[in-house]
């Protein structure tokens, strides 16, 4: 375990000196020295012109605001209408013009029972095409008519 | 020209304060003594030193432009330290996202025929170095880099990492295992 530790350190250290033995320390110094005159200039910049540093940082932070209140309103809408929904499910929330009501008072119209439809009145189911109403009891053989009062009492 | 190790702290205080009062070559005094010592840490996170002088010149950069922010001057070599490792720590994730569009090779299949470590080029043992820190998260590349620097006691890498002696050792040793699953084929 100690060995295995040493040798990474080893390996760690051996690496170090390797790269930096490659270092040219006055290339270094002369970079950083560049870097801190382009920094030294910024912040001289920042100084020397605060008004219009200040209406730039104004402006961005009304970005900013503007930006965050959008995806605040993003994120809380879609909540607040969930709500809603579950709201008008529990019947907590009066929907007022958005309900609607279907009154229908003629059975053969309301109904969508066909054992309803053929005992109310007189129907005359007269298609026998299997294609119009597949598997369904329309479909049914033989063609009922219902016009006369011997086909009545076969029913 | 590569700097003193650890300079007389009393000369660090007064160039500190001298630069926290605007004096511009009192700075750079501080960029030739601790130059040397930040490149270190910043090889051990990079494992490369171009991309450890990038991280550097940055990290001096932020210090320079953040000093009048430090309250104890005496602290500077432990605050200069923070920030660069924070900074190469940074520069390593953006050469990792970088990698990770290009590398279509896993890195340690390719290598896996290169050992033992006394027949690898420095080239080879940098790359080497290199893709295992990258494996290694944020914490635990801080706290082996700070570790093994030289003049660095545990106490003195806690201060630096802002955490406990314990918390310290923990993530070296994670870091330990970790980096001897990845470097095994180098180790034996």
């Amino acid at each position: 375990m100690k060995n295995e530790r040493d040798k990474i350190e080893l390996l760690l250290e051996h690496n170090a000196d390797e790269q930096l033995k490659k270092v040219d320390w006055d290339e270094l110094n002369s970079a950083i020295s560049t870097k801190l005159d382009e920094a030294q200039k910024d912040k001289a910049s920042v100084r020397k012109h605060p008004i219009v540093f200040k209406i730039a940082a104004g402006i961005a932070a009304t970005a900013a605001v503007i930006l965050v209140t959008l995806v605040i309103y993003s994120k809380v809408l879609p909540s607040e209408s969930q709500s809603i929904l579950k709201q008008i499910e529990t019947g907590a929330l009066n929907t007022g013009q958005l309900g609607s009501r279907v009154d229908e008072t003629d059975g053969l119209l309301a109904s969508t029972d066909p054992k309803m439809i053929l005992l109310t009145g007189e129907l005359h189911l007269i298609s026998n095409d299997p294609l119009l109403a597949p598997h369904s009891v329309w479909d049914q053989e033989p063609v009922l008519k219902l016009t006369s009062n011997n086909d009545k009492e076969k029913i | 020209m590569g700097g003193s190790q650890r300079k007389a702290t009393s000369d660090t205080v007064q160039l500190v304060r001298a630069s926290q009062a605007g004096d511009r070559s009192a700075f750079d005094e501080l960029v030739r003594i601790y130059q040397r010592r930040t490149m270190q840490v910043a090889i051990r996170v990079l494992g490369d030193a171009n991309e450890a002088a990038e991280a550097v010149q940055a990290g001096f950069v932020k210090a320079y432009l953040n000093i009048s922010k430090l309250n104890e001057a005496k602290k500077f070599e432990f605050w200069l330290l923070r920030i660069v490792t924070n900074v190469a720590i940074s520069h390593a994730r953006k050469i990792k996202r970088r990698e990770e569009k290009i590398e279509t090779i896993d890195f340690f299949e390719d290598k896996k025929k290169l050992t033992p470590l006394e027949s690898q080029s420095a080239e080879e043992l940098k790359e080497i170095i290199k893709g295992a820190m990258l494996k290694l998260s944020k914490k635990e590349a801080k706290a082996i880099s700070l570790f093994g620097l030289e003049g660095l006691s545990h106490k003195e890498v806690a201060e630096i990492m802002g955490c406990s002696v314990g918390t310290v050792r923990w993530r070296v040793f994670r870091s330990r295992q970790k980096l001897k699953v990845l470097l095994r084929d180098y180790l034996e």
